[in-house]
């Protein structure tokens, strides 16, 4: 079932667990929403991105 | 077949790197030192195995990761009865009220580009991988650098994916924390001047 309602903690978790496990669809999609109504966490999950983007350019940074 | 001299010297003005990144991973100078050994000791002995198209170093990190999946193996019971015992402070109850929202507003970090582009960027990146905590560290290093997958991780150190990702939710935070103080506060929005 989707949760209409997650705050900004859970958004937070399934930001993070997206990073290390599949996430269920009812969890996106309830991401989804919120993201819609919650500048701070659309911050917070393009923060993660970049982190991940991060990640990638150091594995090679750490090889040249 | 024995190797010239000059590669040995290229081999061996590679280990600081090699030790920086070992250290990074283990998080004990012995174990580091180890695989180290080992990665150097394998370049010393197949030095026909490097084929010479891609760049020393790339081939040394490459053997070096499998010499630290080597160690954290050797070492796994070990590893795993650390596996909670310097988590640091709970981030989470720093950034969240208790009505679930967050205490402050978040910061926009600019473009990715922009920021990735800046070696001092990923000198700031390293210096916060290094501030982990232990555990945190170490499984943040594998995911992210060693680049194992969930589950091999969870086996080699027989942990549950509960605890890894409780970990890493909080490796990753507190690595967010480090690089909002770090670099988007002191360089805001696309970076140093």
């Amino acid at each position: 079932m989707i949760k209409l309602k997650i705050t900004c903690r859970e958004a937070t978790q399934i930001t993070l667990q997206a990073e290390d496990r599949s996430v269920p669809l009812a969890e996106r999609l309830s991401l989804r929403l919120h993201h819609r109504i919650c500048t701070n966490c659309r911050r917070f999950a393009r923060q993660v991105q970049l982190m991940r983007q991060a990640s990638a350019r150091w594995r090679r940074y750490s090889e040249e | 077949m024995t190797a010239a001299p000059d590669y040995c010297r290229q081999i061996e003005a590679l280990r600081p790197a090699l030790l920086k990144y070992a250290r990074l991973q283990l998080r004990n100078p012995a174990w580091a030192e180890d695989a180290v050994s080992d990665t150097l000791l394998a370049a010393l002995e197949k030095p026909q195995s490097f084929g010479g198209g891609s760049q020393l170093k790339t081939w040394m990190i490459g053997i070096l990761k499998h010499k630290l999946v080597d160690q954290i193996r050797k070492n796994s019971r070990e590893l795993s009865t650390t596996a909670t015992s310097d988590d640091g402070e709970d981030l989470d109850e720093l950034l969240f009220a208790s009505d679930g929202h967050w205490r402050e507003a978040q910061h926009d970090w600019g473009n990715p580009e922009d920021v990735l582009r800046q070696v001092d960027f990923m000198k700031v990146l390293e210096a916060c991988v290094e501030k982990l905590p232990g555990q945190q560290g170490r499984l943040f290093m594998m995911r992210e650098w060693l680049e194992l997958e969930s589950d091999e991780i969870c086996k080699e150190l027989a942990i549950t994916p509960t605890n890894l990702w409780v970990m890493l939710h909080r490796a990753r935070l507190r690595l967010r924390d480090c690089l909002q103080d770090g670099w988007f506060q002191a360089a805001p929005a696309g970076g140093a001047s």
